[in-house]
C-alpha cells in the first residue's frame, strides 16, 4: 500500500511537471529579440540575457546576468548620450547598465506589469512607456518625473517632436497622445482610430504624424492637433511603424506587403509581397531597404520596389534589421545563432551562438 | 491539428462570448465553462454509470468470492476479473476514459485563455492568425483583462490590482480553488466498502488533487483559476442533480483520510 501511495504522489507531481512544461511559465518565448549596435558594440536582448557583441568579430564582450533568469529582455536596448545602456524587461523593470562592463547602474521598479517597449530619451528625460497604461517620465538616474496614464497598454516606442516640446505615444487603446515632454501635461489626443497600435509612429518634417493600427490602416495625423489627414487600407494589421524618407513612408503588413506610400496625401506608389508576415520595420540606407520578414530571410529592396537580392538566414525573423557602419545585423528567434553580421551586399561575415556557462 | 481542432474553434468561440457580454473576459470565461460542461455533459454521465457499475460490482458476492479465492495468484485473480468484467459488460476504464478525454480540454482552456489575453507579442501575433472572419479583431483587441481583483492573463499574485496585505499579494482565487477541488472530490467519493484498497486511494487523491490545482492556479494565469473554481462548482451542482453527491463526507469526521478504513481480519 505504502508502495501504491508513493506511485501515486509520484503520478500528481510528474502529472503538474507536465501541466507547467505544456503551458510554459509567465516569462517563456513570448517575444522576439531586441537590438542596438554601435559601430563597436551590438547589444542584444535575447530573453534572458543580454549580451555585448563585438561588432567586428562576433565574440561576446559581456552578458547580463551572468546566469539565466526569469528577468525577460525583449525589446530593442537604447543606447543614451550619457553612455548608459537601457533595458525594458518583462519583470516590470527598467534597467540601466554601463555598457563598457554590463554592470547595473540602476532599474526603475514603479511599473505595475511587463514592460514590451523600448524607451524614448529626449534631452535627459527618458519616456517609458508600459502595459499598465502609464507612460513614465524618469530622469537619468531612474527617478519619476511624471507619469500619465492612458486608456490601454502601451506597446510602442514614443516618438517626440523637437518642434512643440512633445511626446507621442500611440497606445493599444486606439488612441494617440500627445504629453508636453517636460510636465506631462496632455496637448491632445485623437479620437477612437479603429484599431491598437504597437508601432512607433514616424515624425515627418511637415508636421505629419504616420502611424500603422491592427485596422488595417496606415494613418497620417496633424502632429499638431490630432486630426486624420488621410487613411491608406493595408490588407493585414500594421504591426509596426512605418520609415519615413523623401516623403515616403515603407512599412509592411501581416500578409506580408511591402507598401510605399506617398506621405503628403496618402496614394500608394508601388507594394509587393516578398515572403511571409512583416512584423518590424525596414532599414534604408541610401537607395536600398533591407527588409527582414518573419520567415527567415532577409531582402534588398530598391527605393522602386524591385528585390535586388535576398538572402536566408534561418529562423523566424520577427526584428528589424540593424545597420552599423558596413556592417548588417540581422537577430532571428528559434534559430541556434542568435545574431548573424553580414556586408552591405549581404554576404555573411559571422553568427554569435553564446557559449554555455 | 491541435491549433486547427481544439485551440482555434476554442479561442474564437471565447472571444465571441466576451464580444456578446459587455466585454467582460470574466464573465466569458464564466460562460464558455458552463458551455464546455454542458458540451462534456454525457462524457460526465458516462463516467458516473461506468462508477455506479464497478461498485456495484464490488459489493457483489461473486466478486468478493474470488477477491479470497485467488488472493494469493494475481495472475489468476486478474484473469477471473477480466472475466466478470466481460460477462457483466463493464469496461473497467470506462469511469476513467471521459476523465482523459476532458484533460486535453483543459489544456486548450488555459492555452485559450493565455493566448486570447495575448499578453505579450508573440500571443498577440498567434491570436491574430487564429481569429475567424466574423471576430471583430480589430475592434475588441486588446481584451479587457481585468475580472475582480485579477488580470487574467496574469497569474493571480502578479495581478497589478492583488489585493495585498503588508506588501504581499495574498493567492485568494487559489485558496478558492484548494477548497472547491476538496470539497469536488469528497462530495463525489462514493462511501467506501470494507477492504476497498481502491477507496484508500481515492481518499490519497482527495488530499493530493487539490494541492496539485491549487499549486496551477497559483503559478499560472488567474483566468484558468477562475475557470477551475466555476467547474468544480458545477461538477458538484451536476453531481447533486444526478443523486450522486455524498453530503455526509462533508462531515467533521469524514474529512480527513481514516487509516484504518481497511478492516483487518
Amino acid at each position: 500500500m505504502k508502495s501504491k501511495k508513493i506511485l501515486l504522489l509520484l503520478t500528481v507531481t510528474l502529472l503538474s511537471i507536465f501541466i507547467s512544461a505544456c503551458t510554459g511559465s509567465a516569462y517563456s518565448s513570448t517575444s522576439w529579440h531586441g537590438l542596438v549596435a554601435n559601430t563597436d558594440t551590438a547589444y542584444l536582448s535575447a530573453g534572458n540575457q543580454v549580451y555585448a557583441i563585438d561588432v567586428n568579430t562576433g565574440s561576446e564582450k559581456w552578458r547580463y546576468p551572468e546566469k539565466p533568469n526569469t528577468k525577460g529582455f525583449y525589446a530593442n536596448p537604447v543606447l543614451t548620450p550619457d553612455e548608459q545602456l537601457l533595458i525594458p524587461s518583462y519583470d516590470n523593470k527598467l534597467y540601466s547598465l554601463n555598457p563598457a562592463t554590463g554592470s547595473e547602474n540602476w532599474n526603475f521598479e514603479d511599473s505595475s506589469n511587463r514592460l514590451i517597449a523600448s524607451p524614448l530619451v529626449v534631452n535627459d528625460t527618458i519616456y517609458q512607456p508600459s502595459s499598465d497604461g502609464y507612460i513614465y517620465a524618469l530622469d537619468m538616474n531612474g527617478r519619476v518625473v511624471w507619469k500619465k496614464e492612458t486608456g490601454g497598454p502601451l506597446w510602442a516606442q514614443p516618438a517626440s517632436d523637437s518642434d512643440c516640446n512633445c511626446i507621442y505615444v500611440a497606445s493599444m487603446d486606439h488612441t494617440v497622445y500627445s504629453f508636453d515632454a517636460s510636465t506631462g501635461e496632455l496637448l491632445w489626443h485623437t479620437p477612437e482610430l479603429g484599431g491598437a497600435m504597437v508601432g512607433t509612429p514616424a515624425v515627418g518634417p511637415d508636421g505629419g504624424l504616420y502611424v500603422g493600427t491592427f485596422g488595417n490602416e496606415m494613418l497620417a495625423l496633424d502632429a499638431s492637433d490630432g486630426s486624420i489627414l488621410w487613411r491608406f487600407t493595408t490588407d493585414d494589421w500594421v504591426w509596426s511603424g512605418p520609415v519615413f524618407s523623401n516623403d515616403i513612408l515603407y512599412f509592411g503588413d501581416l500578409s506580408g506587403y511591402f507598401y510605399a506610400v506617398n506621405a503628403l496625401d496618402g496614394t500608394s506608389n508601388w507594394r509587393i509581397q516578398p515572403q511571409n508576415s512583416i512584423v518590424d520595420k525596414p532599414a534604408l540606407l541610401e537607395d536600398k531597404i533591407y527588409l527582414t520578414t518573419e520567415g527567415d530571410s532577409l531582402f534588398v529592396i530598391s527605393t522602386d520596389g524591385d528585390i535586388i537580392d535576398s538572402r536566408v538566414v534561418g529562423g523566424l525573423i520577427y526584428s528589424s534589421p540593424v545597420i552599423t557602419g558596413e556592417t548588417v545585423l540581422v537577430a532571428p528567434t528559434n534559430f541556434d545563432s542568435l545574431l548573424i553580421a553580414m556586408n552591405l551586399d549581404i554576404n555573411q561575415k559571422w553568427t554569435f551562438t553564446p557559449a554555455k556557462k | 491539428m491541435w491549433n486547427t481542432f481544439i485551440l482555434s474553434p476554442m479561442v474564437n468561440v471565447l472571444i465571441w462570448i466576451y464580444n456578446l457580454i459587455f466585454n467582460n473576459f470574466g464573465l466569458a470565461i464564466i460562460v464558455f465553462t458552463i458551455l464546455i460542461r454542458l458540451v462534456t455533459y454525457p462524457l460526465t454521465a458516462q463516467q458516473v454509470k461506468g462508477q455506479q457499475k464497478m461498485q456495484d460490482l464490488q459489493k457483489s458476492k461473486k466478486w468478493q468470492e474470488i477477491q479470497k479465492k485467488y488472493k494469493d495468484d494475481k495472475e489468476k485473480l486478474a484473469q477471473e476479473q477480466m472475466g466478470i468484467y466481460k460477462e457483466m459488460g463493464i469496461n473497467p476504464l470506462g469511469s476513467c476514459l471521459p476523465l482523459i478525454i476532458q484533460f486535453p480540454i483543459m489544456i486548450g482552456l488555459y492555452q485559450s485563455i493565455s493566448l486570447a489575453m495575448a499578453s505579450a507579442p508573440i500571443q498577440l501575433l498567434s491570436l491574430s492568425r487564429d481569429l475567424y472572419a466574423f471576430i471583430p479583431a480589430s475592434v475588441l483587441i486588446p481584451l479587457n483583462s481585468t475580472f475582480l481583483w485579477m488580470n487574467l492573463g496574469l497569474p493571480e499574485v502578479a495581478s497589478p490590482n492583488a489585493i495585498a496585505i503588508f506588501g504581499f499579494a495574498l493567492p485568494i482565487m487559489t485558496v478558492i480553488v484548494v477548497i472547491t477541488t476538496f470539497m469536488q472530490s469528497k462530495l463525489m467519493t462514493p462511501t467506501a466498502q470494507p477492504g476497498d484498497q481502491g477507496a484508500q486511494m481515492s481518499k490519497m487523491m482527495n488530499l493530493y488533487m487539490p494541492i496539485l490545482m491549487g499549486w496551477i492556479a497559483y503559478t499560472l494565469a488567474s483566468g484558468l483559476a477562475l475557470y477551475f473554481v466555476v467547474s468544480n462548482v458545477l461538477a458538484i451542482a451536476q453531481y447533486a442533480i444526478m443523486g450522486k453527491v455524498t453530503w455526509s463526507n462533508l462531515l467533521p469526521g469524514n474529512l480527513l483520510p481514516k487509516k484504518n478504513i481497511v478492516s483487518k481480519k
